[in-house]
């Protein structure tokens, strides 16, 4: 072995020591929180309230988990709904933004810069309520699926996203694919989609987990109950239920025994639960872009 | 755009030539063009048509005439904000979140370029996989579990700190009445809570860079600390500047829930803790109105607009690559 | 390049969009006028069949059998005696303040809303949001007419026209110290009947009992709950929980004072030093967002000084059930003081409104008289379905024995509590034993209110209003509670804090008020 090498060799060594310490660090971090979650969440509420929070729960308890999953059936159909909301929008949302990515990052459009701009300008006005409300009852998407995928399709974050990512394309592929004859079009779904999985796989898990989490839009346009997703159906029982224990009119309940801090964060664990599954399958897209060659290959 | 001279605003036979570019130019590029079509219909739609309702940050509002038939009442709506000149409420605010900002974005975008390195070039695939899916976690706890975690780890009588220290003897702390530590833990949790969100970006960029340039490197000696230094780092560059221009537009909109999760409506603490946000909505639950609450908002949208036009503007001079727009 | 081409497009877009989006709602808005010109003493027409919507602050129900049932049984109802069916919008539970702003702004036509003080009633119908109703009740409304006491129609008016029909259920909700009777019992401390023995309760819990709390509340809801109370005065803005910044003496009406410059205010500051520093409550109460009464009932704390009574003795007989031994008392604050103002919750505290653009205001009229005055429509809006979200006792009590609550809660389906009537309440056969007996105890006391029918309009002075409470956040808070280090320093600095956020301003303002309605009234 040459000089060179072993002190890349050692380099290498200290790298991954450090590295080893910091991750693991990190991780404990970010994990034990959640741990205290999902403990908490088969603790005892009563416990929770006396105690707080521990690792280890000083008294096991599923109530929680029986008052979130209080009407079975209904979750199994919001569940669908999620999935369909879910896979629809992330779909079609990365396919018009990873177009539009794609075509701003062209050097010869003049007025790339202009449009993302007017793109970007999205982010800083904030409309309020009342006009988005007016907008999309205007669109007639008041009580459709409509009115949670249509509106949240795009984010201007992910478009220049997609933009930036894309420019690392080297310019001499798509120069040459152009000489062979090959649309636009055609240069982005054939050599630059598969070379941008990355972000594609990035946007697309924000995306989904926004669309996932998103309770707020149907608790405004979807009053149908059959149309509501997995997490405004818990939203609405873990809210019912704190609304039960206020309800001054009809207060008769065992609000001492009502589960309020375990189904929180039973909650937690409930929708945090499949997309901790979707995660580990989207991670295989995070390789490093196909090597050139095989592409011109 | 300000300093070129642009032939088009002389006379109105260079605008013609102006419009016949601008044909020209579509025509060119037509496929490009249409494949942003969705894209430009939907911001038009979803982000440009509501913006009138920002009109209200300017009326009286009032249920009958709504928004276009309310009495229009100038700048009054933003008194609340502005009231006492100099010594206004709304200063302090806007340092507060101004500096919280700043302090959220840079080290939060630090750490989590710095943990996409080392989660890029650390060996051991099931390892990697493994911290990578447990640093989303944090992602998914609410700040309001977040708020009552810390509550119960920082309270005076039963809180899990103070337990501690009463073993180590020393004497306990109350953190809800110590203004000074609360920038800490508020930037911790922030930035505990976006790390694994932040990282998956900046892992996605590493992706983006040739491997060859790495094979190249190791050809020539490089050892793992100088290939960070001299490829990945330069090439995050406009990931990084990205990630905080964008963020900059925000500078002005506090994290809410963050904010008033962790602190409520403690006040000896807000000399400290008091960002915007949490002044405007503690002002509507007394005075809720529609008008106020969309003026505060737009003082929040123009602050950002400036903060991000100056800064775009400077990058672009440096490098024109690097700039937003 | 300076022309941006895609300017023109935005603007034709948006245009387009909003001429569209925005002229559905302009539409919506005319008819609104139309209904209060004349009082119809014409025979009343429903011979059009129509849908009431109703706009209700509360979750929707989660079962959705139990829900479907109780609108067959409604629409059955209405279908018979208003040609007209119903639909309910429930609004999510959180964030219902914007909520319920939108469901007003929205143009979506409710017929019926929810509307209450809480939901700043008065802010909104100065604002025009609701139908003014004074000519319609007469005739849409003959039995409320009759059975409504004229002091609650005043009560509710605003500018003199009524804006919501009240419901006619005497209701009390009194800030009460909610604790533990059988530690009390258990170590020989002495029965509460002022704050002397609320504070050697609370020492004797420290002393015997460390691991708990002596009494835990949110913020300065120890000092909100209990000053007022212990006074002889009355609020006059109630700006967030319990708290005020302008009270009166009911004896003495025209004087206004700030809460602040009152002699007991700063009298009970030095007491609340001397308990915050003797851990009668968390040093860190401020940030703290637990509900009292459930640190009581779940065993973390010995007591509350925000309990409510008689609302809060609806669990209790559970509780003592699932934790034998354990006994709860509840200690009204206003025993503190003989001259202590009791009037109950005011008629502004349960309504329910038109909307300003109702298509149908006329049968939404009929509707409430219906559902506030026939026994039918009345066990069914408030109990819900026979058999399944209740029983009736051999003695017409409500009992809730034999169901689960958890899935069979009947009220949730309806605004019932805007539409209370005692004299169609039944009792419930599973309440606290001594609940009636204490109720009726509480009722003695009441009397009404001298500013009955009162409506701040804090407009004028949005500003400095808004100011003052947040300084009352900032300074006020850890002041009442006795989280200060110098109480003195902290008094004088929040009353200049105050001066400075213009509470001068806000007096004056508030004042000229006061004494217009007490012309309007004829008091001295």
């Amino acid at each position: 072995m040459s000089k060179v090498k072993d002190k890349i060799f050692s380099a290498r060594s200290v790298f991954d020591g450090f590295g080893y310490f910091y991750l693991t660090l990190i991780g404990l971090l970010c994990l034990i929180p959640f741990l205290l979650v999902l403990a908490g969440s088969f603790t005892a509420n009563q416990v929770i309230i006396q105690y707080g929070y521990s690792i280890i729960p000083r008294e096991l308890s599923l109530d929680a988990y029986k008052a979130i999953f209080l009407f079975p059936e209904k979750i199994i159909s919001a569940y669908e709904v999620s999935i369909l909301v879910t896979t629809t929008g992330t779909v079609v949302g990365v396919f018009f933004m990873s177009m539009a990515g794609y075509a701003l990052q062209r050097k010869e459009l003049k007025y790339a810069n202009k449009i993302s701009f007017f793109i970007y300008f999205t982010t800083l006005f904030n409309c309020g309520l009342i006009p988005w409300y007016l907008l999309i009852v205007g669109l007639g998407m008041k009580d459709t699926l409509l009115a949670l995928i249509v509106p949240s399709l795009e984010s201007a974050f992910s478009i220049l996203l997609i933009r930036n990512f894309m420019r690392s394309v080297p310019e001499s592929i798509i120069e040459s694919a152009k000489i062979d004859g090959a649309g636009d079009f055609f240069i982005f779904r054939r050599i630059v989609i598969p070379l941008s999985t990355p972000v594609i796989a990035t946007v697309g898990l924000f995306l989904a987990l926004q669309y996932w989490n998103d309770w707020y839009s149907t608790s405004l346009f979807v009053p149908t109950s059959s149309k509501w997703p997995l997490q405004y159906l818990l939203y609405k029982t873990i809210s019912a239920q704190f609304v039960a224990l206020s309800a001054a009119a009809a207060s008769y309940f065992r609000k001492g025994t009502m589960p309020t801090e375990s189904v929180k964060l039973a909650t937690a664990v409930v929708t945090t639960g499949p997309i901790i599954l979707l995660y580990p399958f989207l991670q295989k897209y995070f390789v490093r872009g196909i090597t050139i060659g095989a592409v011109k290959g | 755009m300000r300093k070129r001279p642009e032939p088009g605003l002389l006379t109105v036979k260079t605008k013609g030539n102006g419009m016949l570019s601008f044909s020209r130019e579509i025509g060119k590029n037509r496929v490009l063009y249409l494949m942003m079509l969705p894209s430009l219909a939907f911001f038009a739609i979803f982000a440009y048509a509501p913006l009138v309702g920002l009109y209200y940050a300017f009326i009286n509002f009032n249920f009958i005439g709504g928004l276009f038939g309310s009495p229009f009442v100038g700048l009054k709506n933003f008194e609340f904000l502005f009231f006492g000149g100099a010594h206004a409420v709304v200063w302090r605010l806007t340092l507060n979140t101004v500096l919280y900002n700043l302090a959220f974005i840079f080290i939060g975008n630090g750490l989590q370029c710095f943990t996409a390195i080392i989660l890029n070039d650390i060996r051991g695939r099931i390892y990697k996989r493994t911290t990578q899916s447990i640093m989303l976690l944090p992602y998914f706890v609410s700040f309001v579990i977040v708020g009552a975690i810390a509550y119960s780890i920082f309270n005076f009588e039963l809180g899990s700190l103070n337990s501690v220290l009463k073993v180590f003897g020393i004497k306990p702390v109350n953190v809800y009445m110590l203004p000074s530590v609360w920038k800490y833990i508020l930037v911790f949790f922030n930035t505990w809570k976006g790390l694994g969100y932040g990282t998956i970006i900046y892992l996605a960029a590493i992706m983006g860079i040739d491997r060859e340039m790495y094979e190249a490197s190791e050809l020539d000696g490089c050892n793992i600390f100088q290939q960070i230094r001299y490829i990945t780092l330069p090439l995050l560059k406009p990931t990084f500047i990205m990630l905080v221009l964008f963020s900059l537009g925000g500078i002005m909109r506090g994290q809410f829930d963050l904010f008033y999760q962790l602190i409520g409506n403690n006040g000896i603490l807000f000399n400290a803790t008091d960002i915007l946000d949490t002044y405007i909505y503690r002002s509507l639950v007394i005075n809720f109105n529609v008008s106020t609450g969309t003026a505060a908002g737009l003082y929040q949208s123009l602050f950002g607009f400036a903060a991000v036009m100056i800064v775009n503007a400077i990058i672009r001079k440096i490098n024109k690559e690097n700039a937003l727009f | 390049m300076n022309k941006n081409f895609a300017r023109p497009v935005i603007l034709i877009l948006s245009l387009l969009l909003m001429v569209s989006v925005f002229s559905g709602c302009s539409k919506a808005v005319t008819p609104s006028t139309a209904p209060t010109t004349a009082p119809t003493t014409a025979a009343i027409d429903i011979s059009k069949k129509v849908e009431l919507k109703l706009f209700m602050i509360s979750d929707a129900p989660l079962n959705q059998d139990d829900t479907d049932k109780f609108y067959a049984a409604l629409n059955t109802l209405m279908t018979k005696d208003l040609n007209a069916t119903i639909k309910i919008t429930y609004a999510a539970g959180n964030d219902y303040q914007n909520n319920y702003s939108l469901a007003l702004a929205s143009g979506d036509n409710y017929d019926l809303i929810y509307s209450a003080d809480w939901l700043l009633y008065s802010q909104y119908a100065k604002k025009g949001a609701f139908l003014d109703l004074t000519n319609l009740i007469p005739t849409y409304a003959p039995d409320i007419q009759k059975s409504m006491t004229a002091d609650r129609w005043e009560a509710v008016k605003i500018d003199g026209k009524i804006m919501g029909i009240p419901c006619q259920a005497k209701t009390y909700s009194e800030s009460s110290f909610m604790y533990r009777e059988d530690l009390r019992i258990k170590y020989n401390l002495p029965v509460i009947k002022d704050l002397d023995t609320v504070g050697a309760y609370l020492q004797g819990i420290k002393d015997n009992v460390p691991d708990m709390l002596p009494s835990d509340d949110y913020q300065a809801q120890v000092f909100n709950c209990m000053f007022i109370p212990s006074t002889k005065y009355q609020i006059v803005d109630v700006a967030g929980d319990n708290q005020s910044n302008f009270v009166i003496d009911p004896a003495n009406p025209r004087v206004l004072l700030e809460t602040i410059e009152t002699p007991e205010f700063k009298a009970m500051l030095p007491r609340m030093k001397q308990w915050a520093d003797a851990g009668y409550w968390s040093q860190s109460a401020l940030s703290s967002l637990e509900w009292g009464e459930f640190s009581v009932l779940n065993g973390k704390a010995a007591s509350t000084f925000n309990g409510q009574f008689p609302n809060d003795t609806n669990q209790v007989p559970q509780l003592e059930k699932d934790h034998p031994g354990w006994k709860i008392g509840f200690f009204e604050w206003n025993r503190l003081n003989p001259l202590s103002v009791v009037t109950g919750q005011g008629p502004t505290s349960n309504m329910l409104s038109v909307t300003h653009n109702a298509p149908n205001p006329e049968r939404a009229v009929m509707l409430v008289n219906l559902l506030q005055t026939n026994k039918d429509y009345y066990m069914l809006t408030q109990y819900g379905l026979p058999g399944i979200n209740y029983t009736l006792t051999a003695d017409n009590q409500i009992s809730y024995a034999s169901i689960d609550l958890s899935k069979h809660l009947g009220g949730a389906f309806f605004p019932s509590s805007a539409t209370a009537n005692d004299v169609l309440n039944l009792k419930k056969a599973d309440a606290w034993p001594t609940y009636y007996d204490r109720v009726a105890q509480d009722v003695a006391l009441t009397k009404p209110s001298v500013l009955a029918g009162f409506v701040l309009d804090t407009q004028p002075i949005q500003t400095q209003y808004t100011a003052i409470n947040n300084v009352k956040t900032q300074y006020g808070n850890p002041l009442m509670i006795g989280l200060v280090p110098d109480v003195e320093a902290a008094f004088t600095a929040f009353v200049q804090q105050s001066k400075d956020a213009g509470i001068d301003a806000c007096k004056t303002e508030i004042q000229k008020q006061l004494n217009a309605f007490l012309d309007s009234k004829g008091v001295k």
